[in-house]
């Protein structure tokens, strides 16, 4: 039989648990006349349980300075630096999600995946949702871990940062558990990319972003193939492939470790047909041979006959990406493998021997950082799923039709 | 994730206890039921200086177990160059950094027994163990063996070089004077205090003022080593190099998987939608007492009001008199009342689902039937009616189960005139009832899987279950062919798999969704207890190949330890789970649909006839928009009789007009009140039609 082991997830340890609220407001209303509630304020008889919780739950913190500091302001959200009540070391990002007055159905269905799927994983590899409250105007909050080094992007982008195969090796052994994590959750992610790769405090990388994210379709059910930023979107997506798995994100992943390893995106396409021609390219063409089926996906293109690159063998990554060592060019080579079935899984990745080769990661509190950190989680978590922050891809995955 | 922990924890250690073979051990320090202070040990690896001794380890389970590394260190004194021969601690990286999940307790543990076997003085934890492990080989021998025949209990003929004699030059009075200033209690205990930024004679000082006592509970007990023995000879203060950063071993990523049951105890589902019967009950029973006594205030207030605003009255004779009466005895909804009423919304939520073209799929349905029963749990009825809740509740389902509608389609299906304002109207009400919690862990998925497992096993390509890897693809299929047949002889073991899946899913729509199953067991017990009840001997075997057979098999002489049933930990387990399945099985069985029942829609009746009643009370069902804000949200009956006080000594005709508005209010409610119960959804949509 189930028990109820009510936990909080809060950064501080000594927050008593829902249930026992619950049990204490219980307590408080049949004592109500000579005992007072445990809260500040006594309790009213026509404040519903749930209107009480949400309340103690939005007692906990506090939007931190006068103002309040704000980290970001997107279309969707902004974003508030704030603390533990109790405990004003305790940062927390609260992310105020906007009220849509176009969007007339209700929670946009970004909010709902963020908080539906952040409330399940709990990973040190995935950002933390502490609590969600309701504020008095019925906006959505989000407290979220407090993650004070920026992201990926950032180091990637800064040329005075200097970091070598064993930082890479670090970032990319924490992004990998992470995404392990979501699909033995049965998630997809669908956005990885290197500004949804948060860092934390103390180093670790936290997968970020979750308002593309969804779990894993019944075998015959389809999802929509117009999902995350096109440069790590992976050909079956491309091709319009309606029933997917946790492939996508490895080959998104796969990006990502390219792009740390070059310091600049690997296949970096201006359309979708950009993006195919640039995949062939680099990766080979597919074909009934190399990736059996790709002919018959929706959208697939046939490629010019007397252009056919063949599949890239080993030698080829390894000459394009040599700090990877030979067997971190192994890994990537089956990160990136064209045909999704043939493709590593997140679980294959994590059990490749590179992470045991030398050089060893870099301790997650060893690894490059740069100032700034504070401000970029703003502009990201403030961000919609699938948006880039500037440039000519704005909104690249933005327009997902759910039919069928 | 603190229980989370401990189930996990205590798995570990029943796997440990199992596991007698590698000689690891592990058990907690003090109260038994504590697993977040363990001791662990492990013989010295043989052909090391260690040979022959036992090492005890020190474990400490943090708060986001398996999140983060146990913290561990050797109790035991030990010289080797990656423990500190002072603290115990440990350089090892799959402690620190390259931790992952799913490695587990023993794991650990085995990395340090290799630990011993293997140091490595490059990467040190001691450095003046490390620099006489390169310097002097010999010497770094004889000292790791003296400390092991010393503290670790090793024989001293062993390993030839261990002999005692350096321990006689150990200058005894030194360590004397230094254990001394502990007064007889624990050093590592005073020690933790130490490490805070006190020095030793203010903890022992501050020990003595609470009245710890030096040899209670098992957590201050001596060490009889420290005590006894000779102190190690060595200067006080050697620098350790802490956290040294750079590894000594290979870290293995995986060694384990994470097992389904892991996954559903960190579900937001187990951590907030998981209940013991009686907190279930009383969780139901407060709520039903604060909205009681919400519904009754009302009824006051309104009655003063009436009385304020009727003395202005010619002819307050009769009213005055009947009024009161009937609303101080405003009779409330009991928990069980509102139950039933909820379940019967819960069935209308299917019948609702089945009117969309195409009708909506299962799961979405399910959500929704979830998301009333859950909301309901913190909000009543009598508050809140299930009618408004149960449409905008199918719709949110369709958004978190990602079947996408827009709003304008979805109030287009539902009969009657439904406008989107309504159906959304309680949205957010209901996510906050549903404490942002849109994850529902359905059984249906698990019965599928067992469904094609068992068809994988009639065609012989069957797989052995990770417990009993001894299984072979044919055994297991002629135990499926040998089950008892069902009451009526089917044709193929294939359409009787069939049968029982059809059976059991029926179930799982129905039963599953309307009684408390959600609340009080995981999904997997769901789906195996209406699998016993659509064919016991299927679902027997079925746990059967998982768990092994109900009685002790001797056949397997070479395995003994897999098949004995005091061996075996999963005997253990089928037996408990048989019985919550059986507990299981009985609430699924108890339910009926209340529409089939004619006794039970009688009582259902009476029950909305005093839910009309009270919703007369507290009229707040149309104002979902603000039910939010107390101080805006008047609800229409009170604010009218405000306004009526306020406007003091009233005219006649004001009155007059207040009481027709009031009795206008009455009987258009009295009407949605008996539409409720009213026509079923089906007729209702050929009228619509």
């Amino acid at each position: 039989m189930a028990v109820s082991p009510f936990a909080s997830r809060s950064p501080s340890v000594a927050v008593s648990s829902p249930n026992t609220a619950i049990r204490l407001r219980a307590a408080a209303a049949q004592n109500s006349a000579n005992e007072p509630a445990p809260s500040a304020k006594p309790l009213q008889a026509d404040q519903e349980l749930t209107e009480q919780l949400n309340e103690d739950v939005r007692q906990k913190y506090i939007k931190g300075g006068f103002p309040p500091f704000f980290l970001g302001e997107g279309t969707y959200a902004i974003v508030y630096l704030g603390h533990l009540r109790d405990d004003p070391s305790s940062f927390v990002a609260i992310k105020k999600i906007k009220v849509n007055a176009e969007y007339k159905d209700g929670l946009t269905m970004d909010a709902i995946r963020e908080v539906k799927y952040l409330q399940e994983l709990s990973h040190p590899n995935v950002i933390a949702l502490h609590d969600v409250f309701s504020s008095k105007d019925q906006n959505l909050n989000l407290v979220l871990e407090f993650l004070p080094r920026g992201d990926l992007e950032m180091l990637i982008k800064d040329g005075d940062i200097h970091y070598g195969a064993a930082d890479v090796k670090a970032w990319m052994g924490m992004l990998a558990r992470g995404v392990w994590f979501c699909h033995e959750n049965f998630v997809l992610h669908r956005d990885i990319k290197p500004n949804n790769l948060l860092i934390a405090a103390d180093g670790e990388v936290k997968l970020a972003d979750f308002g593309l994210a969804r779990s894993f379709a019944d075998p015959y059910l389809n999802m929509t193939h117009q999902v995350i930023t096109r440069w790590y979107r992976p050909p079956e997506l491309l091709y319009g492939a309606r029933q997917y798995s946790g492939a996508v994100d490895v080959w998104s992943m796969g990006m990502v470790f390219a792009e740390l390893l070059l310091r600049v995106p690997f296949v970096a396409g201006n359309t979708d047909l950009d993006q195919i021609s640039k995949i062939c390219e680099a990766f080979g063409t597919p074909t009934e041979e190399n990736w059996p089926g790709v002919t018959k996906l929706p959208n697939y293109i046939p490629s010019d006959r007397n252009h056919l690159v063949p599949l890239q063998g080993r030698e080829f990554f390894q000459r394009q990406f040599p700090t990877a060592g030979p067997v971190g060019a192994d890994l990537l080579m089956s990160m990136c493998t064209l045909d999704p079935r043939k493709r590593n899984t997140a679980l294959q990745v994590l059990r490749h021997h590179w992470w045991t080769a030398e050089p060893r990661p870099t301790n997650p509190e060893d690894l490059p950082r740069k100032s700034g950190g504070t401000q970029k989680m703003g502009d990201d978590l403030s961000r919609r799923g699938g948006e880039m922050d500037d440039g000519p891809f704005k909104n690249a995955a933005r327009q997902l039709d759910f039919g069928k | 994730m603190a229980s989370n922990r401990m189930r996990r924890v205590g798995k570990e250690m029943a796997d440990i206890y199992a596991d007698s073979h590698s000689q690891i051990k592990a058990e907690p320090i003090g109260d038994e039921d504590d697993v977040t202070h363990l001791r662990g040990s492990f013989p010295g690896p043989p052909g090391t200086p260690y040979e022959g001794g036992t090492y005890n380890i020190d474990i400490k389970i943090p708060i986001d177990y398996p999140f983060r590394p146990p913290v561990m260190k050797f109790e035991t004194k030990v010289w080797h160059p990656n423990v500190s021969s002072q603290t115990g601690a440990i350089c090892l990286d799959t402690l620190a950094s390259a931790w992952s999940p799913v490695l587990t307790i023993k794991s650990s543990l085995l990395s340090l027994q290799s630990l011993l076997s293997t140091p490595e003085p490059k990467d040190p934890q001691d450095a003046e163990v490390a620099n006489m492990l390169l310097r002097k080989p010999k010497e770094f021998e004889r000292v790791a063996r003296e400390w092991a025949v010393i503290y670790a209990g090793a024989p001293q003929n062993e390993a030839g070089e261990g002999s005692r004699g350096g321990i006689d030059d150990v200058p005894e009075g030194a360590g004397r004077e230094n254990l001394a200033k502990y007064d007889g209690y624990n050093k590592d205990l005073v020690d933790r205090f130490c490490g805070m930024g006190f020095d030793v004679d203010r903890v022992v000082t501050a020990f003595h003022q609470v009245r710890i006592d030096r040899r209670g509970g098992q957590d201050y007990q001596l060490e009889e080593g420290a005590m006894a023995g000779p102190v190690p000879r060595r200067p006080a203060d050697i620098p350790t190099l802490r956290d040294a950063g750079l590894s000594t071993l290979p870290s293995s990523f995986l060694t384990i998987a994470m097992i389904e049951d892991d996954i559903y105890r960190t579900s937001s589902q187990f951590r907030l939608w998981s209940f013991t019967n009686a907190s279930l009950q009383s969780l139901r029973a407060t709520t039903n007492a604060i909205a009681s006594e919400r519904v009754r205030r009302r009824a006051r207030e309104a009655q003063q009001s009436t009385a304020s605003s009727a003395s202005g009255t010619p002819q307050p004779g009769s009213e005055s008199e009947s009024k009161p009466n009937e609303e101080a005895n405003i009779e409330c909804l009991t928990p069980e009342e509102e139950l039933v009423l909820v379940r019967y919304y819960c069935e209308k939520t299917l019948e609702l689902g089945d009117t969309y073209k195409p009708p909506l799929p299962t799961m979405v349905r399910a959500t929704a039937i979830q998301y009333l029963r859950r909301f309901y749990l913190s909000n009543s009825p009598m508050i809140y009616h299930p009618k408004s809740i149960m449409t905008c509740a199918l719709f949110v389902a369709t958004k978190t189960d990602n079947y996408y509608m827009s709003l304008r389609q979805f109030a287009d299906g539902i009969p009657g005139d439904t406008s989107t304002e309504d159906v959304i109207a309680p949205e957010f009400l209901l996510m906050q009832g549903l404490r942002f919690t849109f994850d529902v862990r359905h059984p249906f998925r698990g019965l599928e899987g067992g469904v094609m497992e068992l068809q994988a096993i009639a065609q012989g390509q069957g797989q052995p279950a990770p417990h009993l890897p001894h299984q072979m693809p044919d055994e297991l299929r002629r135990g499926l062919l040998a089950i008892a047949p069902p009451p009526t002889p089917s044709s193929s073991i294939t359409d009787r798999i069939g049968r029982a899946h059809g059976t059991t899913r029926e179930m799982l729509k129905s039963a599953a969704q309307m009684t408390d199953a959600y609340f009080l067991y995981t999904p997997s017990q769901i789906w195996l207890s209406a699998f016993l009840l659509a064919d016991r001997p299927l679902a027997e075997f079925y746990l059967d190949t998982k768990l092994g057979g109900p009685i002790a098999r001797a056949t397997d002489t070479d395995n003994s330890d897999a098949t004995n049933p005091l061996q075996n930990p999963l005997y253990e387990l089928r037996t408990k789970l048989l019985s919550v399945l059986t507990d299981c099985s009985a609430m699924l069985q108890s339910y009926s649909p209340l529409s089939a029942d004619p006794d039970q829609m009688k009582g259902l009746k009476r029950i909305a006839k005093k839910l009309y009643h009270c919703q007369k009370q507290s009229p707040e069902k149309a104002h979902f928009g603000t039910a939010q804000k107390r101080d805006s949200a008047q609800p229409p009956l009170s604010a009218a009789a405000t306004a009526a006080s306020d406007s003091g000594p009233a005219s006649e005709s004001e009155s007059e007009r207040l009481a027709k508005k009031r009795k206008l209010e009455q009987e258009q409610q009295a009407r949605r009140g008996q539409d409720l119960f009213g026509p079923e959804l089906v007729t209702e949509r050929t009228k619509g039609q």
